[in-house]
């Protein structure tokens, strides 16, 4: 049994950050209506504070676990949240006028989005690649030598 | 990171136990769940209609603690889960035997809520145990 480390916690508690916000939110009465074509791809047709929630508590258990393949699929799902969650910024502040009081929160969850990456890539770093197995000696190559 | 400091199967019982709890309240407020309370049991067991609230967040902050695997943390795990458990109960009791209109169907989600603390309050104190044999 041994402690987490620095790394692995800050990416959780990013993660955590983010389901916060999405449950504060819905509590508050929130619900999504996509408004234009890159609003409904880049939301998941309004579904993706859903499957971002859903994926941020799968992940969570597995940042637990401190192996090298969770850091990657944390690194990998929350970099392509993070993409989408930047075009909805776009798309409110640039693409369609109108919108530019709902960008806050998205540029809140990419904030944790960012911070999430960056911790489980330090985590990453500080998490020696495991042995690839070294084959073991044959008994009858021990005699030749 | 060498297998000795990965987290235990008990922590990681806790984190998930946990993280169900807080998934099904997401769940029933993302599908327009609004609690109104009809009684004054109702309104103490329910915490004021903020006991979704206030366990859920408890959740999420005990969560990191939990990780961290903190002996007071899975304590305070343990006194969550039983406190969920217990509260909920009388909640479904009291549904059971003065049904307000439109009780009938919503028993399903505290049951299932309570039966989400039971890993929680298990798994806390399984690694609560763990910790003080490695740790006297």
């Amino acid at each position: 049994m041994g402690r987490i480390s620095n790394n692995a916690l800050g990416a959780m508690i990013a993660l955590e950050a983010i389901v916060l916000g999405i449950f504060a939110g819905l509590k508050m009465g929130f619900s999504f209506v996509p408004h234009g074509i890159v609003n409904t791809i880049a939301t998941l047709g309004g579904n993706r504070h859903i499957v971002g929630t859903l994926a941020a508590l799968v992940l969570i258990p597995i940042l637990a676990r401190q192996t090298r393949a969770g850091y990657l699929a944390v690194i990998g799902v929350v970099s392509v949240t993070a993409i989408l969650t930047l075009v909805t910024i776009i798309d409110l502040l640039i693409i369609t006028p109108g919108f530019e009081a709902k960008a806050p929160v998205p540029i809140a969850m990419l904030i944790f989005q960012i911070l999430a990456i960056v911790f489980s890539y330090r985590a990453l770093k500080e998490t020696p690649i495991p042995d690839q197995g070294v084959r073991p000696a044959v008994p009858s190559e021990v005699g030749e030598a | 990171m060498d297998k000795s400091r990965r987290t235990s199967i008990n922590t990681l019982g806790v984190l998930i136990g946990l993280e169900l709890s807080v998934l099904w309240i997401l769940m029933g407020l993302e599908l327009g769940f609004a609690f109104k309370p009809t009684s004054i049991l109702s309104t103490i067991v329910t915490l004021g209609a903020r006991r979704h609230t206030i366990m859920t967040i408890a959740g999420l902050v005990l969560l990191p603690i939990c990780a961290r695997e903190i002996r007071w943390g899975f304590l305070a795990a343990m006194i969550l889960g039983i406190a969920t458990a217990a509260l909920t109960s009388v909640s479904v009791i009291e549904m059971l035997v003065a049904p307000a209109p439109g009780d009938e169907g919503r028993l399903f989600g505290p049951i299932v809520w309570i039966v989400l603390q039971i890993p929680v309050v298990l798994f806390s104190h399984r690694s609560r145990k763990a910790l003080d044999e490695t740790m006297p």
